[in-house]
């Protein structure tokens, strides 16, 4: 499975990949913002991470972006970010959202919601 | 059709005004002395004794001394903006900016630091190809708890780079003042380096990025999309 993951702060980009490998998954691509992560987005991408706050393009646009493309409706999307209030998490789902990581995160919250996310879209395919 | 008047220049202004002011000196001298506000002197003639124009001459010129005032005190406002305020405000944005630039850097050897022991960890390993529980893995596990910990650096640079995008705010909230007290002709006299705003692309940072409670706040989310 390849992995996008999305996010400005180059620290965190390198523990969202630490954390991926060490639950088995080593095929990930990584973008700066939202707006890198549409140009690196192709049909070999299988699960997008992605932060909500950045510049240039920020994730929510992101995933309004991906979800108003016919062909990748389907694509599952994760969203870690500090963002954490009610108002906030609503809004991610609202926009398309698969599932939601509240930073910081620990490698076993991240692989739980993975799997959330794959065994939802396996039961709903 | 009515031809269009080319606006005064600010020196126009000036002599226009000055002439008026001469005009109302003229006039006031003609008046005789100007009665002075409470005065005890010889020459001092009570409000009520006035006449109105005698009365006129004493609100110009005691609004005349109040302008003045008011406007020495926008003069020395504007250069206490400039001398001060600027130079600290800019100073500020540097230092926070040098601090999320610093923190960055620290934690990213940290990182290359903790990933070469993990390396370590796992060359050992396959060397001795040793079997069932080990310290290693424990060794493993706290490097990896490590790196998670790490996380403080996105979550700092949330709440700092909010405050700038404040600081950036304000800076430039009181250079457009002083533009506006500039074009009024409060200009300082002195030939310091002009100051200018530090104008940055806007990014949006979170300001309530926080590293407690983060189980609470997981559960609230997983409550949403459950």
């Amino acid at each position: 499975m390849k992995f996008l993951v999305v996010d400005d702060s180059a620290t965190m980009r390198r523990i969202v990949v630490n954390s991926l490998q060490r639950i088995g998954y080593s095929d990930i691509v990584e973008a700066a913002d939202g707006a890198q992560g549409l140009e690196v987005l192709d049909g070999s991408i299988d699960f997008v991470i992605t932060d909500w706050n950045m510049p240039v393009m920020g994730g929510l646009d992101m995933v309004r972006s991906i979800r108003a493309q016919p062909d990748r409706s389907g694509l599952p999307i994760l969203m870690v970010t500090t963002r954490s209030v009610r108002e906030d998490i609503v809004q991610a789902a609202q926009a398309g959202v698969n599932n939601y990581v509240v930073k910081p995160f620990t490698p076993q919250v991240l692989k739980e919601k993975i799997d959330q996310v794959l065994t939802k879209l396996r039961g709903a395919a | 059709m009515i031809p269009e008047l080319a606006s005064p220049t600010r020196e126009e202004v000036m002599a226009d005004t000055q002439e008026t002011l001469r005009a109302v000196a003229r006039a006031l001298d003609a008046l005789g002395p100007l009665p002075e506000k409470g005065g005890n002197g010889a020459a001092a003639i009570s409000f009520d004794a006035m006449n109105p124009l005698q009365r006129l001459a004493r609100f110009l010129a005691e609004s005349y001394g109040e302008l003045a005032e008011i406007l020495e005190g926008l003069r020395e406002t504007r250069g206490l903006f400039r001398k001060a305020e600027m130079h600290r405000l800019q100073h500020t944005h540097i230092t926070l900016q040098e601090v999320t630039s610093q923190t960055e850097m620290a934690t990213t050897g940290m990182l290359d630091g903790l990933e070469r022991c993990l390396g370590l960890v796992d060359s050992i390993e396959a060397a001795e190809g040793a079997e069932g529980e080990d310290p290693r893995n424990q060794l493993r596990d706290e490097l990896h708890q490590v790196i998670q910990h790490l996380q403080f650096q996105d979550i700092t640079a949330q709440r700092i780079g909010h405050a700038t995008g404040v600081l950036s705010d304000v800076e430039t909230r009181l250079v457009r003042l002083m533009g506006t007290l500039e074009q009024y002709g409060f200009a300082v006299t002195d030939h310091e380096e002009e100051v200018e705003a530090i104008v940055e692309q806007h990014v949006v940072c979170d300001p309530n990025a926080t590293t407690q409670n983060a189980d609470s706040r997981q559960a609230l989310a997983d409550d949403i999309f459950a």
